[in-house]
């Protein structure tokens, strides 16, 4: 996630906003947010990320979770989202998809910004960046 | 259930943000030109 938010000054401000939803209390994902911004901010002192892009959603019923069909429900620490990440466009509609193997497997940055950016320019996803599903 | 595929309709919810705003799907959606969203479990 912070390697995507880089791409944030480049070329992603005022045309995407990131949304992040797991099943986790509002204090956990406050946590969160004050470790990524500050890892941000040390790693790269020159780009402006404070506060952190991305507003995090608290899904403790897991209702979304459960709407998109990404519930883990086998987990160690019970119920909570595979780690999927999609864009929409303004109409709401899904116009790239990626389906994680495992927390650590994400979409490139890169691909995820070039996804981003084409879907709010009203185009396509380019077809060198797919997505996975 | 299958997961949400490119060309489907993203879901109807409404959830709150950490510091207590309700968010709306998928009205919230209309806020920008396209939305990146992510589904994880406390870290990215």
């Amino acid at each position: 996630m912070t390697a995507f938010v880089y791409e944030w000054e480049r070329y992603l401000e005022g045309k995407v906003q990131i949304l992040g939803v797991s099943v986790e209390p509002p204090e956990v994902g406050k946590k969160f947010l004050e470790r990524v911004t500050r890892d941000c901010q040390e790693d790269r002192p020159h780009i402006p990320l404070d506060p952190y892009p991305v507003r995090l959603l608290c899904d403790p019923d897991a209702e979304l979770i459960r709407a998109v069909g990404t519930e883990n429900e086998g987990h160690w620490a019970g119920l909570i989202a595979a780690p999927v990440t999609y864009v929409i466009d303004a109409a709401g509609k899904v116009k790239w998809a990626y389906v994680s193997d495992s927390a650590a497997d994400r979409p490139s940055p890169v691909a995820l910004a070039k996804a981003a950016v084409a879907i709010a320019s009203g185009k396509e996803p380019p077809p060198e960046y797919p997505g996975k599903t | 259930m299958a997961k949400l595929s490119v060309g489907d309709q993203f879901p109807s919810a409404m959830l709150k943000d950490i510091d207590g705003a309700t968010v709306e799907f998928p009205t919230a959606f209309a806020a920008a030109p396209s939305t990146v969203i992510f589904f994880y479990r406390g870290r990215w």
